[in-house]
């Protein structure tokens, strides 16, 4: 270890190992992972997320699968809490999935297309 | 890792579910550290939702992973009962009433981290504090701000740890030590053991912090033998630190050497007295020197050496990066900072605590430890092990820390307390402590030798009903005496038990001798097992009597021949409606 720069090299690189270990404040998304959610393809919804925010190293954000959110017609679904503010996505594919991350989340616009029938609250 | 209630299988059981469902490499499994809360291992928590479920078994574990990690549904009856709400929601463990008025900073990576990967320790500001002090600070720089954060040796000493680096700072020599006291021998504590298990890397940043501000380049950690997985880690920190140039020659350029090895203790309890382990590790058998010459002057091999205990030691190394100033907010005035405690007993939450100095014993108590379960009373809290006294229910409000255990007739000690309630008898506890103290004594002294052995005997008498007042006056000044006159710490300390139970419960010791009653009906001489009428005379008990005193024909009451009786409590055991009590 030649420098403090070597140290936080490592320290950095290795903080995705602890990160999610604690209290997140930040942007949660819960996507829906009942039986008809997986059926409908949450999986891969899931799995897309993830794999976007670790490869745009978005702070602050955190993916929680969740149970039973709506009705199955409407699975994959997805909620983006942020704050005070909901947004509910319904029929999430992992084409939607990526507008989310990049538009939503990185930009701050929400994807109009796949709003929930009932408006966002 | 809950070892001792069956960890280590779990992990066996989700590789297995996870690769049957085929979600393996979604999910990161980790082996860690000590979460704390002993009486609902073994724990499982999942990230991030950061459920907490409690009491995991095997057969648990397929549930888990198919509901949970597959389908995402959380398993509520397995959630650890406190950190679910009425209404199914998932709490902050850290809301908990086990939790919430901890503060973590000696194990604040214990249950969070991997203790194998150094990685994960480097992630969390691992290592910050030393490099912070090799390249920016001069190592009188390094003990002024150890000064100014207030740490007190964690050990049970309580002396000033900046001032310790400093005596050794101002000796000129061509050799300095710094040694890693690990030993922790008090039963019942293993707080020690938890740091070294959970985090091992917090201990030897915190030794090279301290090399570096007393001039030493060399380090041991005496480890008891009884820590086997303690040695495995330390080890294989040890090795991992090397290999990323962490321990070793020229630390971050600063030109700063350093190493570290082990030694093993065999079995001595007087080796946890610093010039004791001293003696242990030059080779020679663990017998205590006289001081001075502090070890801070002359030492291990005559040279200037400070002995730090293990969870002084993290505190360091996070005082470092924290800053003296910010550590120094926490706590009371002349203890800063946090103390873990290991809370036994009669309690509900038995387990390792950490809190600010200065918690109230009632907040750790009732609060945090749940209370006294089964609706009994609480007598008194014994705290600092063999070497501690007692602290009565009349003073549950005393804020804890160093000195105000002192003046209440007891001491911090390594931070064990012990929960008695109103089934404990304190003669009965202290021949417990007495019987350990005899037998650890290391026979140098004779005050100590001679006067612990006499002391033992005196507390056998009293409990076996044949004592007289005479004995317990005996008994008093025999403490006052090995109190005042034994070598080292062990004699010096081996009375604070009767001591502080005499000034506090003096009354139970005479209805021993005056009575011939053991009033909380523990000392066998002194009890009698009796048959109550709601028997039902079903002959369980008579049928289980080791020497066949209980005579009584079926459905009809029957009796114990106290003659006969060997009080062995087998009769109370079997019998079908708790006919049978001890009085």
């Amino acid at each position: 270890m030649k420098s403090l720069d070597d140290l936080k090299h490592i320290r950095v690189s290795a903080h995705r190992k602890v990160a999610m270990r604690e209290h997140h404040p930040g942007i949660r998304i819960h996507i829906g992972m009942s039986t008809c959610s997986i059926d409908a393809g949450a999986r891969t919804v899931l799995n897309k997320m993830i794999e976007l925010i670790v490869k745009q190293d978005l702070p602050n954000v955190t993916v929680i699968p969740d149970g039973h959110i709506s009705t199955c017609e409407q699975e994959p679904v997805v909620i983006v809490l942020d704050g005070d503010k909901k947004t509910s996505y319904h029929n999430v594919d992992e084409a939607a999935a990526e507008r989310i991350i990049k538009e939503h989340i990185q930009n701050g616009k929400v994807v109009t297309d796949h709003l929930a029938k009932k408006a966002k609250k | 890792m809950c070892v001792s209630r069956g960890a280590k299988t779990l992990r066996d059981e989700f590789e297995e579910h996870l690769d049957r469902l085929g979600i393996r490499s979604e999910v990161k499994l980790v082996n860690t550290g000590c979460v704390g809360l002993c009486e609902q291992g073994p724990f499982v928590i999942v990230y991030p939702e950061g459920v907490f479920y409690a009491l995991v078994k095997n057969k648990d574990v397929k549930t888990i992973v198919e509901e949970h990690l597959y389908k995402g549904r959380i398993v509520e009856k397995l959630v650890f009962e406190e950190a679910i709400t009425e209404d199914k929601q998932i709490k902050d463990i850290n809301e908990t009433s086990f939790y919430a008025k901890q503060k973590k900073i000696a194990l604040r990576n214990c249950g969070l981290i991997n203790p194998d990967d150094i990685e994960e320790y480097i992630a969390r500001d691992g290592y910050r504090g030393l490099g912070k002090a090799l390249l920016e600070m001069t190592p009188k720089e390094v003990i002024d701000e150890m000064k100014a954060s207030g740490l007190r040796g964690r050990g049970g000493g309580g002396f000033s740890t900046g001032m310790k680096w400093q005596f050794a700072y101002n000796n000129e020599s061509d050799q300095k030590y710094v040694i890693c006291n690990a030993d922790e021998g008090d039963p019942g504590a293993f707080m020690d053991r938890a740091i070294l298990e959970g985090d091992p890397h917090s201990v030897l940043e915190g030794l090279m912090i301290a090399g570096y501000a007393i001039g030493a380049d060399k380090a041991y950690i005496y480890v008891r033998i009884e820590y086997p997985t303690a040695i495995v880690k330390l080890k294989q920190a040890i090795v991992q630190a090397k290999e990323l140039g962490l321990l070793g020659d020229n630390i971050f350029n600063s030109g700063f050497n350093f190493d570290i090895e082990l030694r093993l203790g065999a079995g001595a309890f007087v080796c946890g007295e610093e010039t004791a382990l001293i003696a242990s590790i030059e080779g020679g058998r663990g017998m205590p020197r006289n001081k001075p010459p502090f070890p801070a002057n002359r030492g291990l091999w005559n040279k200037p050496t400070i002995i730090n205990n293990v969870e002084t030691l993290a505190n360091v190394s996070a005082i470092l990066w924290m800053g003296a100033e910010e550590f120094a907010k926490i706590g009371t005035e002349k203890s800063r900072g946090t103390k873990v405690f290991s809370l036994g007993g009669n309690i509900k939450n038995s387990g390792l605590v950490e809190v600010p100095m200065g918690t109230t014993m009632r907040e750790v108590i009732e609060e945090i430890g749940g209370g006294i379960p089964g609706g009994r009373k609480l007598k008194a809290v014994q705290t600092g092990g063999p070497s501690g006294g007692a602290v009565p229910a009349s003073l549950m409000d005393m804020k804890i820390d160093y000195d105000t255990l002192v003046e209440a007739g007891t001491m911090m000690g390594s931070g064990g307390m012990v929960v008695l309630d109103d089934t404990k008898c304190v003669v009965d506890i202290c021949r417990f402590y007495l019987e350990f103290t005899v037998d650890e004594s290391c026979g140098k002294c004779t005050p100590c030798r001679e006067g612990t052995k006499k002391m033992y005997e005196l507390l056998e008498v009293i409990s076996s009903g044949h004592g007289t007042l005479k004995d317990i006056d005996d008994l008093e000044r025999l403490a006052n005496m090995v109190k005042n006159s034994s070598l080292c710490g062990l004699g010096q300390s081996a009375p604070n038990p009767v001591l502080s139970m005499l000034e506090h419960f003096r009354d139970e010791f005479e209805a021993h001798v005056v009575d011939k009653t053991c009033p909380a009906a523990v000392c066998k001489p002194l009890i009698n097992y009796e048959i109550l009428d709601n028997c039902i005379g079903c002959t369980k008990c008579a049928q289980n009597c080791p020497v066949d005193c209980i005579s009584g024909s079926l459905k009809e009451l029957h009796v114990i021949n106290q003659d006969d009786c060997i009080k062995c409590g087998v009769c109370q055991n079997v019998c079908p409606v708790d006919a049978i009590i001890r009085a």
